[in-house]
């Protein structure tokens, strides 16, 4: 490979491994300018960086703050990548998008902030609804994005039975077959994904995202 | 001989950590999305922004609110032949509860009424259960009412005081009803409470509109609340401890000035939950030496403003009763009672408060005994000194037969009634029970053997019909 192509892809990774946000933008800059593909930028350097992250984070070395810096430092980098692929007219390559959102009457965000970051940084591409959304607004989103993946999060007793709504007007809008459901949230449970039709329940972020995994085989 | 309050800030740095939780309620302010509310505050001198619904509370405003919080409350059995005070130097112990799951062993299942029943009965079987706390919320009930079955299940299956949550002001209006059909009326309810409305703030420095309008009703009508603050490092609060117990201090706070609004001598009680995380999933972590850092640090700053404090002090995050829920529950239990944090929660909770489990109310039950005979202390006299006795009895005599053993044995010395003494061999013929299995027999003995208040069959109906009320208007 094209020595200065090594070296900005390492550059890259290394952005990832050290929460360098400033260094990821500009190598990811250099390297668009350098005429070197985006999709190698994100898959040799971001995605690698990504990669360790994760391993690292799944053996305890490191934790959840700094797995947060890490895919934020990552997802500005592919940002920068993303906006070239689009104007050379392609589409990045994911294992999936996903649709995420706290459900209506509910504004806690923090656990859904982690499942989002988890898929991102395992691959996923994650379209974040943020919180007291209503249940309108998600099929709507179902419809004009047609994820694969719709992930519902409530974190208040009464605030769970909107999980049940989402997902009884995506039947009644005929979108309940096009998507995979997986719910979660603290007062939820598997029980309750079967009660309500779901497709799969994560008891936490990283459950979550072996159930994610399963679901776009 | 007197257990000393453990104060482990020095008086700077409580100072500190109030000067700092009223520089954020000056500068930052809290979220309040009730307008009616905002005009209260607005009309009191505070700065209030309608379109952000943010309110900023000068330091004046919070100093004159505290100076009119009473220092202690007085809660109520239901047969009004007890009564215990909150405040001051006084620990009492009680239940918690959020919990929808229910743990036997190493079984669990969604939590029910019967649950429910079974739960509240054995706590209220328990002599060291001062308060409940609904120890649950029903699944197999109609959501949005669940608050409604709470009380009902708490009021109706126990003497004590009971603790819980309301939704909205219907909730509140609702729970009420009930505890004046018990009580005889709203007026003997104001006089003899027994009840205690409990909201939570949402961390960081926001207030949600049905916790608040709840609290606010209730605190208008005269109840008592509990105020939960209880933000989570490193995800609604910084990473620090002091900076989570500074974000503790500017909630309560603002609650203290709101419901002085409305009700400027109903009781509040300063309900500190400041909690770190696991660093893996970003879920709490309650069973750590964090949580006991923090909360015993909240008694002191609550104990110096004179507003009485509560927190979960006996918590883990356990999903079965085991070594790990007796080793959490055990050190910060410990810990909070030393910091005399004045009603300590938690009795019969695991899996981080999201499940009931009547083993380890038992369990519970007995860890508070052994904090009560701490604080009993020693006895140092004459009499309990005892040399003449010993002098009596002389160089290698025995003391079991002595009057005078006979006279204190019971006062002096603990026992208990779970743990197991005998030697291993004894253990073994009775068949190597471990806690757990022992806990469960009990459990099982003390619900059959409890006899607990009965209620008229008149008083049973009127409950019912607030309960079917409130059915038909949240159709």
């Amino acid at each position: 490979m094209n020595e200065q192509k090594t070296n900005l892809l390492n550059k890259l990774y290394l952005s990832v491994i050290n929460f360098d946000v400033e260094m990821a933008e500009k190598v990811a800059s250099d390297f668009i300018k350098g005429g070197f593909d985006p999709m190698d930028g994100i898959e040799g350097g971001i995605t690698k960086g990504l990669k360790e992250i994760g391993e690292k984070f799944n053996k305890g070395e490191i934790f959840l703050p700094e797995l947060m810096m890490a895919a934020g430092v990552a997802q500005n980098g592919i940002k920068v990548f993303e906006n070239e692929i689009k104007r050379l007219g392609k589409e990045r390559k994911t294992k999936g998008k996903v649709l995420i959102g706290t459900v209506a009457g509910d504004i806690h965000s923090i656990g859904k902030n982690i499942v989002a970051t988890m898929l991102r940084v395992n691959g996923f591409e994650v379209v974040d609804l943020g919180v007291n959304v209503p249940t309108e607004t998600f099929v709507n989103k179902v419809k004009e994005l047609k994820p694969k993946i719709l992930g519902l999060s409530s974190l208040l007793t009464t605030s769970m039975p909107f999980q049940k709504n989402v997902i009884d007007l995506l039947i009644e809008n005929n979108l309940r077959k096009s998507i995979r459901i997986l719910i979660g949230g603290a007062p939820t449970t598997e029980e309750w994904a079967r009660e309500i039709g779901a497709d799969a329940y994560g008891a936490d972020a990283s459950a979550a995202v072996v159930e994610a995994n399963k679901l776009v085989k | 001989m007197n257990i000393p309050i453990l104060e482990i800030l020095s008086k700077d740095e409580v100072k500190f950590i109030k000067e700092k939780a009223l520089d954020l309620l000056e500068e930052v302010g809290v979220f309040l999305p009730i307008k009616s509310v905002l005009n209260l505050m607005e009309d009191c001198g505070c700065e209030v922004d309608y379109q952000k619904q943010v309110v900023k509370i000068s330091p004046q405003i919070v100093e004159e609110s505290i100076k009119k919080i009473p220092h202690t409350i007085t809660l109520y059995s239901r047969d009004r032949k007890n009564k215990i005070v909150i405040g001051g130097d006084k620990v009492n112990f009680g239940t918690v509860g959020f919990a929808t799951r229910m743990i036997n062993g190493k079984e669990n299942h969604s939590l029910t009424t019967e649950d429910l029943i079974q739960l509240t009965k054995l706590a209220d079987a328990m002599e060291n259960v001062e308060t409940i706390m609904a120890m649950g919320q029903p699944t197999d009930v109609p959501q949005n009412i669940s608050d409604r079955y709470q009380w009902l299940i708490s009021l109706e299956n126990s003497n004590k005081p009971i603790l819980c949550q309301a939704f909205g002001k219907k909730g509140v209006r609702d729970a009420i009803k009930m505890g004046s059909i018990i009580a005889g009326g709203e007026e003997q309810l104001r006089k003899y409470p027994d009840m205690c409305l409990v909201m939570c703030t949402s961390s960081p420095l926001a207030f949600d509109k049905e916790y608040t309008e709840a609290m606010l009703e209730a605190a208008k009508f005269g109840l008592p609340v509990f105020v939960v603050s209880g933000p989570l490092a490193c995800m609604n609060s910084p990473a620090t401890l002091a900076g989570t117990l500074i974000l503790t201090t500017a909630e309560e706070l603002a609650a203290v000035v709101m419901t002085r609004l409305v009700n400027p001598s109903v009781p509040m009680i300063y309900a500190t939950w400041a909690r770190t995380p696991d660093l893996s999933t970003g879920g709490v972590n309650f069973g750590s030496p964090d949580y006991a850092l923090m909360n015993a640090a909240s008694a002191q700053v609550a104990r110096h403003l004179g507003i009485p404090s509560a927190s979960g002090g006996i918590i883990s995050d356990s999903k079965v009763a085991d070594a790990q829920a007796g080793y959490e529950k055990a050190f910060i239990s410990s810990i909070l009672s030393l910091s005399r944090i004045n009603l300590i929660c938690g009795m019969g909770i695991l899996e981080s408060e999201n499940a009931g489990s009547l083993e380890q109310l038992i369990i519970d039950n007995e860890i508070v005994s052994v904090i009560k005979k701490f604080f009993k202390g020693m006895q140092i006299n004459e009499e309990t000194a005892a040399t003449d006795l010993i002098a009596k009895v002389g160089i290698l005599g025995s003391f079991l037969e002595e009057k005078h053993t006979l006279a204190f044995f019971r006062n002096e010395i603990f026992a208990s009634q779970i743990s197991d003494k005998l030697r291993l061999d004894a253990w073994v013929n009775k068949g190597s029970k471990d806690t757990l299995e022992r806990a469960r027999e009990i459990a099982k003995r003390k619900i059959k053997e409890h006899k607990g208040i009965s209620l008229s069959e008149e008083v049973h109906l009127k409950l019912k019909n607030v309960i079917k009320t409130a059915e038909k208007e949240s159709e």
